[in-house]
Formats: structure tokens, sequence, C-alpha cells
């Protein structure tokens, strides 16, 4: 068997792996949880401080990262289905001074992120440092709401700090499953089931769609690249995102055009519809997206 | 041969898709039946519909073209999203409720005259069908439609013709109007069209004001479109009041970023753009503000030296998290690193890459000690003080990333803060390394030097009533003076010793509370390792019944307020060990009852 046989064979499984995963998975869902597992926090906080603290943090996250993010829902509350990424804020504690001794060593908050079974890497989100071995004005509980508030501030700078917002722009918000159906129409256009104004997408947004092609015996990872960002005007998917087919690349392939068409694109319009997995391979926010060149394109 | 014939076949493919979209986009353009569609209401849960976005009018302005498309001129917005809304269009269905019957009359006569070059009756006829039938709100968003259309078409005809598609266009919506005064959207639009003409602008200046007082969603729009008239009359500061507001209420918005930056590149001097990038910074927008700091250098060379300060001051900033020594691989990095020759500029920008590399001797650096004063604190807003601040930051930084940088770093700040400094936070982290390492002398010959500073300060802060500012610099003097063991001061001034730091840290926390009325958990109090240092110094000081005293009053009062480990943390174990089997009974007593308490 060919080494490029074999590549194929661990691509198929993967993306086997990859999809039985993500039809679990509600998309454009990410939720977010924030835990402290600090000894010295669970040792003073009881189980139902922590709790408290923890959702009151994720709130205050998800809720900032909607700003920057809208094209994604943020959830802080575990919903019925799983979503398709999982974001976590942990508490630790790192280099103790004393190993034996919770509190001796730095309290940082640590990033982390899964899709499904995937990890994402996210260690360019330092770790950031709530307390200091050397600050001596830590506190040990939560007494006067100040580790609360520390951790509160510290878990915002996930969402309001430029270079940590341009990271999660560049590199997280492509894991982040949009959609799993996507439906080619006439000119070329592909509707994506995306809202469109509640997405807030900039026209020069990109949007990616993966999924398995071919027979059994030849099954591809086919890449879609769409290109266009719209709104669509009509049925069917009235109001969410119409896209413009840019090219694709069907195994090892690149295709454009009509060629591009009719090998990747044109079979999801078939029977039995293909699972497929939508990410936004860029993102450019657009505070009004109903709106070009100053003029505003509809009355209401 | 196989790949070759497909590859002509793929073109052929691409040739009549191609072919099928322009036949398409060409008929599109005549096509008005769809501004007669019925309104539909849009339901709860879905967006609603749009005019499909085609071609862009004479709407807005030219902020610079490497911002988006939303506030680039009509013609550059056009093309930026002609192609993609085209083929949208092009694959729109009819409308749900097509023309029929009189309508339909009406419409195809209409698009004659349109292709005929008569546009004047055109609107006539449009205007009039729109009218004929439906709801006041069907009939205004009609028209509203018309006037879209016309605004958007207006472009793909010939010259001669676009002042006719212009007079359509307002026509229709000042009808859409007198039917609905409060649609937002006319009142804008029509304003757009306004503007262009000079002797309007007044009109479109009063129309937006009309908009922006509906306080309807769109809010944001009318306020940027009036800040880009304001801006094209030359009434700069209230431009920027305007995009200021939309600034404000989405930090993220690239609009009213982008007209912001534009406004103040259009001044005489980089005063408003570093009013803009300080605004940038008390965001966390360090990455724009330092992208428009390298930016505003080559448009105001003259202030170049103030605009490259305010990149220290961005990279010194809590919001740059980044590793400094990634900026040279950032945008503002490379555009930066171009002026490494300037005559003005090279050696400051030199010098900075320099120390972000890695730590710099303070003799290294000449264009930033400017503003350096050793007896005083650097003069603010200067170079030094920048520096200064970027050099403690830098240290901070690899502290916290357990690089050993820090320590130079760190040595690098102190250098630069003059003796007399009020911020401690450079002398403390460098205190800090040194007392970890036992590194005794060093640490004295630091408290020798700048101790007298930092005693100055705390006089001002004394005299000012400011008792948090006063708590916080006698708990870092007494902690310092405690590394060194310098319990008691030998001499004169006599307060220059850790005990009476401490105490007087307390003293200091006590009247602060007092003046707060802070509830108990919420009050400044010695924290566990000033304690501790506390019963040390009096131990030091042949005080033991003082010494256990000051740890077992504090376990109370940290158990009191529900801190127990920060209570277990006083009287940890080789404390505990280390006490005298003489220890007075009675704060024996009190020691087994504070444990029974904590439960140790």
């Amino acid at each position: 068997m060919s080494v490029r046989r074999l590549r194929e064979l661990f691509c198929i499984a993967a993306l086997a792996l990859v999809s039985a995963t993500a039809e679990a998975q509600t998309p454009r869902v990410v939720q977010v949880v924030v835990t402290v597992t600090a000894e010295q926090f669970t040792q003073e906080l009881t189980a139902a401080q922590r709790k408290s603290i923890e959702d009151r943090i994720a709130a205050d996250v998800a809720a900032e990262l909607a700003r920057p993010f809208p094209l994604v829902e943020w959830h802080a509350q575990a919903g019925g289905a799983s979503p398709a990424m999982t974001l976590t804020g942990n508490v630790i504690e790192t280099n103790r001074r004393h190993p034996d001794r919770p509190g001796s060593g730095r309290i940082v908050l640590h990033w982390s992120a899964h899709a499904g079974s995937n990890d994402i890497d996210m260690s360019k989100i330092r770790d950031r440092p709530l307390y200091e071995l050397d600050n001596i004005d830590r506190p040990i509980s939560d007494a006067g709401g100040r580790f609360t508030s520390d951790l509160d501030v510290a878990a915002l700078e996930l969402a309001t700090l430029e270079p940590n917002v341009k990271w999660m722009r560049e590199n997280f918000l492509g894991n982040v499953m949009l959609a799993d159906l996507v439906i080619p129409a006439d000119a070329q256009l592909v509707l994506v089931p995306l809202p469109w104004i509640a997405s807030k997408m900039g026209s020069d947004s990109e949007l990616s769609v993966r999924y398995v092609g071919g027979g059994a015996n030849a099954a591809n990872l086919i890449k879609i690249r769409l290109t266009g960002v719209a709104p669509r005007l009509t049925e069917p998917q009235r109001g969410n995102t119409q896209t413009r087919f840019s090219d694709c690349i069907d195994g090892s392939e690149s295709l454009n055009g009509a060629n591009g068409w009719s090998q990747c694109v044109a079979p999801l319009g078939e029977n039995p519809p293909k699972h497929v997995q939508v990410f936004a391979t860029k993102y450019s926010y657009d505070a009004n997206p109903d709106v070009v060149g100053g003029l505003v394109q509809q009355e209401n | 041969m196989r790949a070759g014939l497909k590859i002509i076949r793929s073109a052929a493919r691409l040739a009549i898709a191609l072919a099928l979209v322009s036949a398409s986009t060409a008929g599109r353009a005549q096509d008005w039946s769809s501004v007669y569609r019925t309104v539909q209401a849009p339901a709860a849960a879905e967006p609603p519909a749009q005019s499909q976005p085609q071609q862009q009018p004479q709407a807005a302005q030219a902020p610079p073209a490497r911002r988006n498309a939303k506030f680039r001129g009509a013609r550059e917005a056009a093309v930026a999203r002609s192609a993609d809304s085209v083929a949208a269009a092009a694959a729109a269905p009819p409308p749900a409720a097509a023309a029929g019957g009189a309508q339909a009359a009406d419409v195809a006569r209409g698009e004659e005259l349109v292709r005929n070059g008569d546009i004047a009756n055109a609107a006539k006829i449009f205007e009039a069908r729109a009218v004929a039938e439906g709801t006041p709100q069907e009939q205004s968003s009609t028209l509203f439609r018309i006037g879209m259309k016309w605004q958007t078409d207006g472009s793909q005809l010939p010259a001669d013709k676009r002042i006719e598609a212009r007079h359509a266009a307002v026509s229709a919506y000042e009808r859409t109007l007198q039917l609905n005064p409060q649609s937002g959207a006319a009142l804008n639009n029509l304003a757009q069209l306004y503007r262009a003409e000079p002797s309007r602008e007044k009109d479109a200046d009063v129309l937006l004001q009309r908009a922006i007082a509906l306080n309807d969603s769109r809010k944001t729009v009318y306020l940027l479109n009036r800040a880009a008239l304001k801006r094209d009359t030359k009434e700069l500061d209230t431009a920027a009041d305007l995009a200021q507001q939309v600034a404000n209420a989405d930090k993220w918005n690239p609009a009213a970023r982008s007209m912001l930056e534009d406004i103040a590149l259009r001044r005489d001097d980089a005063g408003a753009l570093l009013k803009h990038i300080a605004w940038l910074d008390s965001q966390g927008l360090v990455v724009s503000a330092l992208d428009t700091a390298t930016a505003g250098i080559a448009r105001f060379p003259q202030d170049g030296a103030r605009l490259l300060t305010s990149v220290a001051r961005t990279l010194s900033g809590a919001g740059y998290t980044p590793d400094p020594a990634a900026f040279a691989n950032t945008d503002a990095g490379r555009t930066l690193a171009k002026l490494t020759d300037d005559p003005s500029l090279g050696a400051g920008v030199r010098e900075l890459f320099e120390v972000l590399r890695e730590p710099q001797p303070f003799g290294a650096l000449d264009w930033w000690h400017d503003g350096f004063d050793p007896e005083q604190s650097p003069a603010p807003g200067s170079r030094a003080e920048a520096m200064q601040n970027l050099a403690r930051r830098c240290g901070d930084f690899y502290r916290d990333a357990e690089d050993k940088r820090s320590e130079p770093y760190y040595q690098l700040a102190v250098a630069m803060m003059g003796k007399r400094n009020p911020d401690p936070r450079a002398i403390m982290g460098l205190a800090g390394i040194l007392n970890e390492r036992h590194e005794i002398d060093a640490l004295t010959e630091l408290l020798r030097t700048y101790t007298p500073g930092l005693l100055e300060t705390k006089g001002r802060t004394i005299a000012a009533a400011d008792f948090l500012h006063t708590y916080q610099l006698r708990l870092a003097l007494g902690m310092m003076y405690g590394y060194v063991e310098r319990w008691k001061s030998p001499g004169e001034p006599f307060y220059a010793g850790s005990i009476w730091m401490l105490e007087q840290a307390r003293e200091s926390a006590y009247f602060y509370n007092q003046e707060k009325k802070l509830p108990a958990p919420e009050q400044l109090r010695l924290p566990p390792d000033a304690v501790k240092m506390l019963s040390l110094g009096r131990l030091h000081d042949n005080d033991l019944p003082g010494s256990v005293r000051t740890r077992l009053d504090a376990a109370s009062d940290y158990a009191r307020i529900g801190q127990l480990n920060a209570a277990r943390r006083v009287l940890d174990e080789d404390w505990q060990r280390s006490l005298p089997a003489d220890l007075d009974a009675g704060l024996r007593r009190q020691l087994d009852a504070v444990k029974s308490q904590l439960g140790i």
C-alpha cells in the first residue's frame, strides 16, 4: 500500500471520528466554563460559594466575548446538547514553595479549550497571574468579594484586551463549528444557516466547508472556500448568510470555477445529505452589516 | 493530454458560468419589479429581509483606504461589494408578490423609459405606482426601495443621466418621509445625497440630527455619517465628538475607530492623535494604539518623538500582554523598524528595539534619557518616564514567566526611576528577587539609595491624609527593612526600621477603614507575611510576648472574618515548634484557644 493511500486512509479515519463527535455538537455554541481548583480556595470556600463565583465569572466572560465575536453564541450555562466548543478558565496554583502547603505558590488563571475530544492549543494565551508568590496582600478566601472581583478582572481580559482578542480571532474562532449544513444554490452561491444580522460579518469574512466526499473506495477530505458573504434575501435560508463558491480542495487537487463547483459543491445538493462542518477561516467584525458605504440598505 | 482536456473543459465551463452571471446581472439592473414586493413582517426569530446590496451610491467619505469598506468612498465601496451582491442578486428569485396587472404594465413602461434614458418620467411612473395601493406603511417602504434603487443604480447610468437618477432618488426619499417622518433609514440616505452637494450640506446635517434624535438601533450609523459630514466641512472637533460617541458605545466598531484616526490625521499636529492613542490604551486596544502611533509618525514627523514615546508607553501598559521581545514581529514593529536610520528618531527606535530584545544597562540608553533626573522622578510624559515604566513592565513580565531577565530589567527600571519616585513598584520587584536569593548586601544598598525618596514621598501622602497610599508605602518600607533585618532604626530618622513601619502601616489601615466606613471583611489589615515579619522583628527586639501576641491577635482577627487560611498561616507549625516551653501561661492559653477555633 502506498504512503499516499495510507495517508488518505488516516485522514478518512480521522474525519470519521471528527464527524461522529461533531454530530452531537450544537453549531455556533461555545460554552464558557470557569472553575476554581486551587486548593487554597477549595479549602476556604464551600462548593456552593465556588459555584456561585464560577457561574458569575463565566456569565461575564460569555457576555464580553459576544461583543467582538457575535458570530458565535457564547453560553455560560450548559444546554441540552454538547456545545461546538468548550472554553474553560481554571484558577490553579503553580510553583508551590512548599508542596504540602496550599497557598504557598502562585495563583493563576489558565485557559484551555476543546471541541469534542480535540484539545485546542491555547498556550499563546499566557496564564494570567492572580496572586504572585511575593504578593503580601493576597486574599485567602473571598472575604469582601475581593477574590471574585480579582478573578473577574483577570478573566475578562480574554475578551477586552486587544492582543487576546486578536489571538482569539485568528486562532480560536476558526475551530468553532458554525453550521452542519449548507445549501448549494444557483450561480455558484452557497447558503449557510448563519443568521446574517446577528453574525455581524464583514464583507471580507471567509467560510470553509469540510466534508468527506467520494465513494467508500475513494473517500476524500473536501474543503470548500466560501467568500462574498452577504445577506440572503429570499427563501430558502432567507435572513441567513449567502456566500459565493471561491475554490476547493478535493483530496490533494485544487479546483475552482465550474469544475470545482461540480466536483466539490454540487454533491452537497444530492441525497442522502452529506454531513458537513462549516468554519470561519476569516472573520472581520462589522457593527452594522446592513449598512454599505454609509447607506442603510433596508428601511426597517 | 487528459489533464489538458480537463483544463480546457474547466475553462469552458467557467466562461459559460461567467457569461450567465453577467447576463443575469445586466437584466437585474433593469428589474424594477422587486421594489414593489409585498412588505412582510419578519418573524420574531428571523432577521428581517434587506434590499439586496448592489452598487454603492455616492455616499460617504474617504477615510484611509486600508480600513473597512464601510466608510470608504462610494465607488470604492461599490467595487468592494458589487461583485458579491450582483451575484447574489442574480440568484434571487422573483419577489414573493410579483407585480401583476396594472402594476406590471406600469413597471414595464417605467423600465422602458429607463432604457431610453428618460429618467424623470420613469421616476414619476414608479412613484405613482408606489402610492397607488397598499397601506401608508407599505407605500413608504416601496418609496424607500425606489430611492435606494435610484441611488444604487445611478452609478451604472451614463454620466449625463446620473444627475437625473439622483433627483429621482431624492424625490423618492422625500416622499417616503412625508408618509413616515420617523424613517431613520430614509433620513440617513437622503442626507447622504444632500451632502454630496455643497449647497445642501446644512440640509444633510439637519436630516442626520433628526435621525440621531430618533435614538433607534441605527443611531451609531447616523452619528458616523454626521461625523463624516462634519469632517468634510472641517468641523473636526464636532466630528471627533460624534465618532467618539460611537466608539464609546462599541469599542470594537472598526468604522468608528477608523473615523477617529482619520479625523486626527487631518489636524495640524499630533495632539488629537495622541489623545486618541491614550483612549485606545485605556480600552485595552493596544495593538491599534501601536499601529496608530507608528502610522502617525509618517504624517506628523515633527511630532515623531512624542509618538515614539507613546509607543513605549503603550508597551509598558498592563494591557500589552504579549512577550515584549515579539514586538519587532508585529505590524507596528515592522513599520517602526523602517525608521532605524531616521536622522531624528533613528537612535530612539534602535534603543527601543534593543531594550525589548534584551535588558540594557542604563548607560546604553541615550535618546530615552530625556526627562531623566537622578534625584527626582522622570518628568511626567517624558521619554525617560516611558522607558522607566517599560523596563519595569518587562521586569514584571519576565518575573511572571520565571525568566532570569526580570532582574536586569528591574535594575534598569530602578536606575531610571530617580531617588524620589513615589512609585515603589520597580524597587519592590527588585527587592523581592534579591530577598529570595538572600542577597542582603545588594538589598541594603538598594535601601540606602532609594528609601530616602520613598520616605519623602510618604511624608507627602501623610500630609495629604492619603491613608491608603501611606499604608502601601509603609507596608513596602516595613517589608524591605525586614528583608535586611533592620528591625529598628539605628539612628535618625527614628522611623527607618521594620517594626515601626509595619506598626504604622497598621495604624494607617485603621484610619483608612474609619474614613471609608468599610465593613470588617473589606477592611485593610496587615497581610499574613507582614504579620510574620512584624512578629519576627519583635522577637529580634527581645520582645517575645509582643512577638507572640502579634501573631495571636492577627490570627483571631482573621478568624473573626472567616479568613481561616490566613489565620493558620500566621500560626504555622515551624513557629509553634520554636516557642519556648516556659512561654507565658496566659499566651499559651490564648494560643490553644485560637488553635482550637481553627481546628489545628
